[in-house]
């Protein structure tokens, strides 16, 4: 087997008087797709470069598989990164830049050649091994670099901004085929991306960061539905939070009465009378005319699959719903009754 | 109106400025190629006598062959450690280097006069004799500054992520030097060497004070003028910047030339 797994003790890095990452742990299993998401400046690059090895860490240790790996130069670390720019060498030719890592390991010009061509076959640019880097689309750079990084089977392979440098339409194709590849080598993948849906769509677990630390880690699914945070539930998708107070535990849940939508039985555990926040995904509601909770119409949006209403509840609270095509759309400026089924709710931490 | 004006004018300038520069090289090569002794005008006979001197004269050549020895080695010395200054300065970061940065520009700002005569002053306190080699060292001094300069800005221009990506598939730092940053700063380097070159060839002071017998076209032509006029010199003069003119525009071009 291959696929190496990370581990990362007490990591942190700050550069002079700043703290890009605090100290973090985190563990990622051999063949796992693992993504850390967030805004830019959240540290996320930096967690990536450390474990190439391109930044040193301020504290902490970096395991690539058993091996201490933390003051070992990039080019003693089983790990390979791709880069956002692809940074790929302008003056050598597409073949020479695939095989480049297999001459700096001392391999023989033809083992190269073949490795290479194979290589080319795999990512559909057979006959493109002599053109230069620029006689190429940002679409077949991003392939080869790709290629180049995976060339020597590292146990890890890093990829810094994937999809960052091409359009959306090419993206959301490339998210598909980078997971299937991912697949395919059966390596360890570790990418940064300030793009959820690039997140959603790629990765088995997501780390969420937040200011130089992890504030979710989880599947797409799990960070998408049990959002523990506000940030957390803002930054994968849509959604609207309102306030309550906590009445009872019942079961998983809690019912929670607000002031928005009366009450609620929401996903979570909180102490009885504790305020607490709810984020509800906007295809949480939905619309009921015999519903007790009323709220006025502000604006509906069309958004191509769905139309987006939104909504403003009794206490002023700013809501989201979506509603499915073909469903009649209430005119704006009127009221309309809203139903939010036991579950859909999900209690944040304060 | 008033900005026709001021473009005539600057146009006046710019054309005032090149006759400055080049007039009295027009007119010596005017005169490199009239039969008079002296510099008189009308020119009585024309001749390409005084070009057949310059090389029938052994004391010229030996001297042109001194100089391009000198010069090729003091280019060749000044780009390579140039290279190396200028890498450390975009890419190390290290207490002094401000310091360092200003050490290494200074001698541009520093009098050849004076830096010919503390050389001068300094070898011969360590026992040194003077010599072509010397000369080598303390041209190298003179140099440097413009290698580094030229080799810095290109440097800097150049992708980090090249050298680690380079890094990352198994290069050493020396490795990725070599394979990266090299071949894209090629056309730079070729261009330092060359303006080295020409500054190295045309150098006098230094040359003057570290050298005692092996002499170098510049110091030739200066001792002739001494002892008194001799038409060769018209000749060579105009042969030598021709020569000095023609590296240079070389140079500039191969800096300015987009690099991908």
């Amino acid at each position: 087997m291959r696929a190496k797994s990370v581990t990362l003790r007490g990591l942190s890095k700050s550069f002079g008087d700043v703290q890009a990452v605090h100290p973090l742990d985190l563990d990622v299993q051999p063949s796992e797709f693992l993504t850390l998401l967030g805004p830019s400046g959240c540290g996320k690059t930096t967690v990536l470069r450390m474990i190439a090895g391109l930044e040193t860490a301020t504290t902490g240790t970096i395991l690539v598989g058993d091996e201490d790996v933390t003051s070992q130069p990039p080019n003693r670390r089983d790990t390979s990164i791709m880069f956002q720019d692809y940074a790929l060498f302008p003056h050598k030719s597409v073949r020479d830049n695939i095989a480049y890592g297999l001459k700096m390991q001392g391999q023989t010009a033809p083992i190269r050649a073949a490795a290479a061509e194979g290589w080319l076959a795999r990512i559909g640019l057979s006959g493109y091994g002599d053109r230069l880097p620029a006689a190429l689309s940002g679409g077949q750079r991003q392939r080869v670099a790709l290629a180049r990084a995976l060339i020597l089977e590292p146990g890890v392979l890093l990829l810094d901004e994937p999809l960052g440098a091409l359009d959306a339409g090419l993206r959301r194709q490339l998210q598909i085929e980078l997971r299937r590849l991912h697949r395919d080598v059966g390596l360890t993948f570790i990418a940064v991306t300030h793009d959820q849906e690039e997140a959603m769509t790629m990765s088995d677990r997501i780390a969420v960061m937040r200011d130089g630390r992890i504030e979710q880690l989880g599947t797409p699914q799990d960070i998408y539905d049990r959002p523990q945070t506000e940030f957390v539930a803002r930054f994968l998708g849509r959604c609207s939070v309102i306030e309550g107070r906590a009445v009872a535990q019942e079961g998983g849940l809690v019912r929670v009465d607000t002031a928005a939508l009366g009450p609620v039985l929401a996903i979570g555990t909180a102490m009885p009378g504790a305020i607490v926040r709810l984020a509800l995904r906007p295809e949480a509601l939905s619309l009921d005319d015999a519903a007790m909770a009323q709220a006025l119409v502000t604006d509906a949006v069309f958004t191509g699959n769905a139309v987006r209403l939104a909504l403003m509840a009794a206490d002023g609270a700013v809501l989201e719903l979506d509603l499915a095509r073909g469903t009649p759309v209430p005119v704006a400026g009127g009221q309309v009754g809203l139903r939010l089924p036991p579950g859909a709710a999900i209690l944040l931490a304060s | 109106m008033t900005g026709a004006l001021a473009s005539r004018a600057l146009a006046a300038l710019f054309w005032g400025t090149v006759a400055v520069i080049y007039l009295p090289i027009g007119i010596m090569a005017v005169f490199s190629f009239s039969a008079a002794r002296y510099q008189i005008l009308p020119i009585p006979e024309y001749t390409t006598e005084w070009y057949g001197r310059v090389f029938t004269d052994g004391q010229y050549t030996a001297g042109f062959v001194n100089s391009v020895l000198l010069a090729g080695s003091v280019s060749l010395v000044a780009t390579l450690i140039g290279f190396a200054c200028a890498y450390s300065l975009v890419n190390a970061r290290f207490p002094g280097k401000a310091a360092f940065t200003f050490l290494i520009l200074a001698p541009l700002a520093v009098p050849l006069l004076l830096v010919g005569i503390a050389l001068r002053i300094w070898t011969t306190m360590l026992g040194l004799q003077p010599s072509l080699p010397l000369a080598g060292v303390g041209q190298v001094l003179y140099v440097l500054p413009l290698a580094v300069l030229n080799l810095r800005n290109r440097i800097a221009q150049l992708p980090k992520s090249h050298e680690e990506a380079a890094w990352a598939l198994g290069a050493s730092r020396l490795r990725a030097i070599v394979d990266v940053i090299l071949p894209a700063c090629r056309a730079s380097l070729i261009a330092t060497f060359i303006l080295c070159f020409t500054f190295a060839f045309d150098e006098f002071v230094i040359a003057y004070f570290l050298t005692n017998f092996s002499v170098t076209l510049p110091i030739k032509i200066w001792t002739t003028l001494v002892t008194g006029f001799d038409p060769t010199i018209n000749a060579l003069g105009t042969m030598v910047f021709i020569f000095s003119l023609s590296l240079g525009v070389t140079a500039q071009w191969l800096l300015m030339r987009k690099v991908r």
